[in-house]
């Protein structure tokens, strides 16, 4: 079921009036049918997968809790029996069977996703070290697998949770199908974003009252979503494929051009589905944790990484990055270097190799090729290059009296952000590891001025009358989207928005409805899907 | 609770920790600083700060923070 | 209460604002002159009297002249053809007609490329039938039997645009493509060289892949179509009309459809006619004036092809053995291209 669909539509409007129809108790009950029969429509095989996952993760979390429980007990109860030594090897033996469950249970869903995700890439490694080594033997990939929708979020969802339980931050969820309803809650189950299970079951299962302000602040949302998906997205979609495709024939201009044309259209895209769902829940008054902060206002790379994807990111510093830099060997690194090189360094070493590893393996989640790992290497670099030179950035910034408050210094530091993250943004894009260097080599190399409009955007196809409307749109929508950003660094467009007259704000709902109806449909409808959605 | 306080300050000397109670929800503390609070923490009282100590409230203020080491000091 | 009591006014002031403006910029264009295909009433005017039918795509549409069948054949004919039309947007006109009209023939056009899965373009074609229908009763039914659910919005918005065309031209007061319904259905175009150039003749013969997988759904409903036909007691003759050479010329699987259509005939025991086989095509009509592009007919092709079509029609109806008219394959009739002499003559001009 595409999101950008009539059936979606329809899906979603007798969701929310079964939603408002049911005793409030009964909510979440309808939300978990919603959710079962959303992922059943893209195919019910993909339903096993998801069952597989909320099984485990609710029989494991139960187990947790009830080994925890009764070495507290046994703890308590024996207080005055036990000794120092004797409490520390009984809390080790339960830590030894709660640490199995946990591993045993995370090797079966991250198992999983590694099957269906990364087989391939696994396979094509192996060939190619055989290669290597002179043998004639290789491993024919024939399963053909196709991971089942928003593997990748559900999963690593679920892991959270199931390590929350482990670490005994709170209590597991008893009830089963609302254990399945938060691994399978539809409106994150494709693009996320990746919530965390406290607060996102203590807004599924609260009782929501039919409220107007959510209403129509959620279907504005949901309608800015679409416009940025219809209007911007999809029109710059066959724009930056042809770049991707045909760069060796473009000036150098251009193809960093283009590279931004991608910058704004997997923006608009992805945050596009997030205003959409989000809006969505919240006129079921469901509050979704938020993925994105206007991430190309940022001043560094480490800033636009806590603005982008933000859910992603927060998974990955609290289950990867703190137990990284947590663990007894990092500390005693840092304990050694502080006694040969100082606390700064004894700091900075240990989160330099949390953070590469930790970046590794987000560049590995976005995709299963040597491209993206590298791309999630050189985010890593640029990351670790801030921390390093952080007291060298410090020190010439005091020598040359930067004054930091300045505008012209924060637009500085947002266009280099931006042009960065853009130039890193398109490296797995192209295809291969060596497509991606091949157009940073032509974006450098190729010094022709462009003369012409046409030669400045050759990648763009205004061939036909809707297509220069649409592109012309397209254009239109970008600039509301920067003065809406703009806008929203003090309060969300919306509070703004609602201050006008009802009739004013219909009639541009109406007329925005209109322009997605007739040249949002007419570029996109149902054609491109989102594009994290293949993760 | 001095001690702490020390602690905070070398990481961070703009921020009034008496009065700051949104030290990670309010992003005041980057990554890098927890990391390193963690580790001062562990030195500086001889304790280990295990995952499950690892949330936002028990480090969005300094009184978090000092509840947190005598609870573990007490375990 | 209240609250719903809001939702409901808000909802439905958004659903009225925008079926008003909607309908500002569609009525005007669906009941101008320059609404094309709007040969719903023209069709209820005459129903019943017609007897002869064309189904089919742009193919048909812009190479069989009713007005020419009628004069040859002494029938009273209606072309039902539309841009990209589905199969089942055909069977759903040509069930409309069937049951109101004392039809003996069906001529269903069959192109290379008529069973492909795309061939509803994003609702373009449903857009084309669902603009011929007259009465928002058929319109609905349309919509439920015929059009994927999904695909309703790509009507919309195509409707949509034709209205902010027609406003567009309404303002800069130039009108003037008023679409002549006495045409009764057919679609006359200009025509345009296609010809190959000796360098094109030379690259591109035998290059290109030109037969779609078929689509399931597809190849259902245009049993269906044959079906239907015949359960009305109609004969049913299936036609490919002519295509360039220029196409044809670069085609290396023609033989494949072609093949498939022979097998399709016997099984329904129903007669088939490739007009791209005919042996008198090179004389009849060329790539530098019959055609419109590379698959459809100028006017002045139209009329050469109807007229033709009719010429054989009638032969078949006297008893005559037609079947030394055609060549047998597609590889059989490049041979006696053209475009064969220049390409084993290798002469450059």
């Amino acid at each position: 079921m595409t999101i950008t669909s009539l059936t979606f539509i329809a899906f979603i409007v007798i969701v929310f009036v079964l939603y408002y129809l049911a005793p409030k108790k009964l909510q979440w009950v309808i939300l978990l049918c919603a959710s079962i029969f959303f992922y059943s429509f893209c195919g019910i095989k993909n339903t096993l997968y998801v069952l597989i996952t909320a099984s485990t993760v609710y029989v494991a979390t139960l187990w947790l809790h009830r080994l925890a429980a009764r070495r507290d007990n046994e703890l308590r109860v024996q207080k005055d029996i036990l000794t120092k030594q004797e409490k520390n090897l009984k809390k080790a033996a339960y830590q030894r069977r709660r640490k199995a469950i946990l591993v045993g249970t995370i090797i079966i869903n991250i198992g999983l996703l590694c099957v269906f995700k990364y087989s391939h890439f696994a396979m094509e490694q192996l060939n190619g070290i055989l290669r290597f080594l002179g043998s004639g033997q290789q491993i024919r990939d024939t399963w053909n697998l196709i991971a089942p929708l928003g593997i990748s979020f559900y999963t690593f969802q679920s892991v959270g949770y199931l390590a929350d339980v482990y670490w005994e931050h709170y209590e597991p969820e008893r009830n089963y199908f609302k254990t399945l309803l938060f691994v399978s809650f539809f409106p994150q189950m494709t693009q996320g974003p990746i919530s965390e299970h406290e607060a996102l079951s203590k807004e599924l299962f609260k009782e929501h009252a039919l409220c107007y302000k959510n209403f129509s602040w959620g279907f504005q949302r949901m309608v800015w979503g679409f416009t940025k998906k219809l209007l911007i997205a999809d029109v710059l979609a066959d724009a930056v494929k042809n770049l991707f495709t045909g760069y060796a024939g473009y000036t150098g201009v251009s193809t960093m051009i283009g590279a931004f044309c991608y910058s704004i259209q997997i923006y608009a895209d992805f945050s596009g589905y997030m205003d959409i769902m989000c809006g969505y829940c919240e006129m079921l008054g469901i509050c979704l944790t938020e993925n994105f902060e206007r991430p190309y206002f940022s001043k560094s790379v480490e800033e636009y990484w806590r603005r982008w994807h933000i859910s992603l990111g927060a998974w990955f510093k609290k289950y990867v990055y703190y137990p990284i830099g947590m663990t007894n060997w990092s500390r005693k690194l840092a304990k050694s270097v502080k006694n040969r090189c100082g606390k700064y360094l004894a700091n900075t070493i240990p989160a330099t190799i949390a953070l590469l590893v930790t970046w590794l393996a987000t560049g590995l989640w976005h995709g299963a090729n040597w491209a993206y790992i590298v791309w999630g290497g050189v985010n890593g670099l640029f990351i670790i290059l801030s921390l390093w030179l952080k007291p060298v950035y410090a020190k010439t910034k005091s020598m040359l009296r930067i004054n930091e408050s300045l505008w012209i210094w924060r637009a500085s530091q947002t266009i280099r952000t931006f042009v960065l993250v853009t130039f890193i943004k398109v490296l797995p894009e192209v295809g291969s590891l060596s497509d991606g260097l091949g157009l940073w080599k032509h974006i450098f190399t190729e010094h022709t001025m462009p003369g012409s409009l046409n030669a400045l955007l050759p990648f763009v196809d205004l061939s036909i009358t809707t297509k220069q409307i649409a592109f012309g749109l397209c254009i239109l929508f970008t600039i509301i989207l920067f003065v809406v950003s703009l806008i929203e660094r003090k309060a969300p467009a919306r509070y703004y928005f609602n201050k006008l007259p009802a009739p004013l704000r219909i009639m541009l709902l109406v007329f925005t409805v209109f322009l997605l109806s007739s040249f949002g449909v007419l570029s996109s409808w149902g054609k491109e899907a989102f594009m994290y959605a293949n993760f | 609770m001095e001690e702490l306080l020390e602690i905070l300050n070398e990481i961070n000397p703009d921020i009034d920790y008496k009065k700051e109670n949104n030290l990670i929800d309010g992003k005041l503390l980057d990554s890098l600083s927890i990391l390193t609070l963690i580790t001062e923490i562990c030195d500086t009282f001889d304790i280990e700060i295990g995952p499950k100590w690892m949330r936002n409230e028990n480090f969005n203020s300094i009184g978090a923070m000092w509840k947190m080491i005598e609870s573990i000091q007490n375990e | 209460m209240q609250t719903f009591k809001k939702i409901i006014t808000a909802s439905i002031s958004f659903v009225l604002a925008l079926s008003i403006l909607s309908a500002i910029i569609i009525e005007p264009w669906r009941h101008s002159e320059t609404y094309y295909y709007q040969d719903g009433k023209l069709r209820d005017m005459l129903a019943g009297q017609l007897d002869y039918l064309i189904v089919g795509a742009s193919h048909s549409l812009e190479g069989f002249i009713p007005d020419v069948l009628d004069k040859k054949l002494g029938c009273n004919s209606y072309n039902l053809s539309s841009t990209l039309a589905t199969m089942k947007a055909r069977v759903f006109l040509t069930e409309q007609e069937l049951h109101r009209n004392p039809v003996d023939t069906v001529i269903l056009e069959m192109s290379h490329d008529a069973l492909r899965s795309t061939l509803n373009e994003y609702g373009s074609g449903d857009s084309t039938t669902f603009a011929r229908l007259s009465s928002w009763r058929t319109r609905l039914d349309f919509l439920m039997k015929s059009v994927p659910f999904d695909d309703w919005m790509n009507i919309y918005s195509r409707d949509l645009i034709s209205g902010l065309y027609y406003w567009q031209h309404y303002v800069q007061g130039d009108l003037s493509n008023a679409v002549d319904y006495k045409a009764k259905g057919y679609h006359p175009n200009e025509a345009f060289d296609q010809s190959l150039s000796a360098e094109k003749i030379e690259e591109m013969y035998n290059t290109t892949s030109e037969i779609p997988e078929f689509a399931p759904d597809a190849l259902e409903s245009f049993q269906r179509l044959v079906d239907l036909c015949k359960e009305n007691h109609c004969r049913v003759i299936i036609v490919t009309t002519p295509l360039t050479d220029a196409l044809i010329w670069r085609g290396k699987d023609w033989d494949v459809f072609y093949d498939w259509m022979e097998d399709f005939r016997e099984e329904n025991n129903c007669e088939y006619y490739d007009f791209n086989l005919l042996k008198e095509r090179y004389a009849l009509w060329s790539d530098q004036e019959s055609f419109f592009d590379l698959s459809h007919m100028s006017d002045q092709g139209a009329h050469v092809f109807s007229e033709t079509f009719a010429k054989i029609m009638n032969q078949i109806d006297c008893g005559e053995d037609i079947s030394a008219l055609f060549y047998e394959s597609y590889a059989e009739m490049k041979q006696d291209s053209p475009y064969m002499d220049i390409y084993k003559g290798r002469e450059y001009a």
